[in-house]
């Protein structure tokens, strides 16, 4: 069976659902073994969690697999890309509420056919309603 | 420690500190237990070679963290990094390097903020470009205050 050339009905279905969030206590020793794995000794990293470290943060709906509980065609899947917007730094202490949501679904024309292009985004919000962050991740399907 | 760079020392087309990175597998564990991702690819070779890989292969994820690592050394204490945007072009194993390099492609002011745009990217042995990107850091500006 071919990939479909139009987004499928059930991936239409979840455009623009948003998932339950989730809350998380940014711990400083989290950040350091992060830090430690990356190999990152910079000092700053005691006080403020590293840019990529929200990616640590889990809520419901995968938004490296937001197809993972539909009946879709697709055997394989990429990752895209990530892209981050950061507003407020992130610090030991703070409690973030994180929640994916879908933002987009496109067919594209790729290397090998015509691939559909799903874009999750994820907010992630302090203990004083402030957003500290936005995360786009475009997952690839074919 | 190197020295706070500022706006004003910021030129287009100025390159950013190489960054080398040779990840062990052992780091590729440590990084799997600090992120939550224990995909097996990661750290299990015969699952990795199941799913048509040559082997364990590093964390796209954990490239894009050494990616970051060199706009955060370069921006210096006083550099807040705004925007981070990465794509994944290729694979990566453990115990090879991972170049990165980066240069100041745009330089403006908004909102009040001295910014400053780089181009960045990952590359491994070959030259080629696994996790190419852009990054936007507001740097402190000599001329405040």
């Amino acid at each position: 069976m071919s990939e479909p050339r139009e987004v499928p009905r059930a991936v239409r279905n979840i455009m623009g659902k948003k998932y339950s969030p989730a809350t998380h206590d940014i711990e400083k020793g989290a950040i350091r073994r992060f830090a430690e794995a990356i190999g990152d000794p910079n000092p700053r990293w005691q006080k403020e969690a590293l840019p990529t470290f929200l990616c640590s943060l889990p809520a419901e709906g995968d938004p490296l697999d937001p197809l993972l509980k539909l009946d879709h065609p697709y055997k394989r899947r990429l990752h895209g890309s990530s892209e981050w917007e950061y507003s407020l730094p992130v610090r030991p202490g703070d409690v973030l509420t994180v929640q994916n949501s879908v933002a987009d679904a496109a067919m594209k024309p790729g290397r090998l056919g015509a691939m559909l292009f799903v874009t999750t985004e994820t907010t992630f919000v302090n203990q004083t309603g402030q957003l500290v962050a936005k995360q786009r991740q475009t997952i690839i399907y074919y | 420690m190197t020295t706070q760079v500022y706006y004003e020392d910021a030129e287009v087309g100025a390159e950013l500190p190489v960054l080398v990175k040779a990840p062990t597998t052992q780091q590729l564990v440590m990084y799997a237990g600090a992120s939550g991702d224990f995909y097996q690819i990661h750290y299990d070779k015969d699952y990795a070679v199941q799913k048509d890989l040559p082997g364990v292969i590093v964390h796209g994820m954990l490239a894009t963290a050494f990616v970051a690592q060199a706009i955060t050394d370069w921006m210096g204490e006083a550099g807040v990094l705004k925007k981070f945007g990465v794509q994944y072009r290729g694979i990566m194993f453990p115990n090879e390097d991972i170049t990165v390099r980066g240069k100041v492609i745009k330089k403006h002011m908004e909102g009040g903020e001295h910014l400053v745009e780089c181009e960045v990217w990952a590359e491994n042995p070959r030259g080629e470009r696994t996790i190419p990107g852009r990054a936007v850091v507001a740097l402190p500006s000599r001329r405040t205050r």
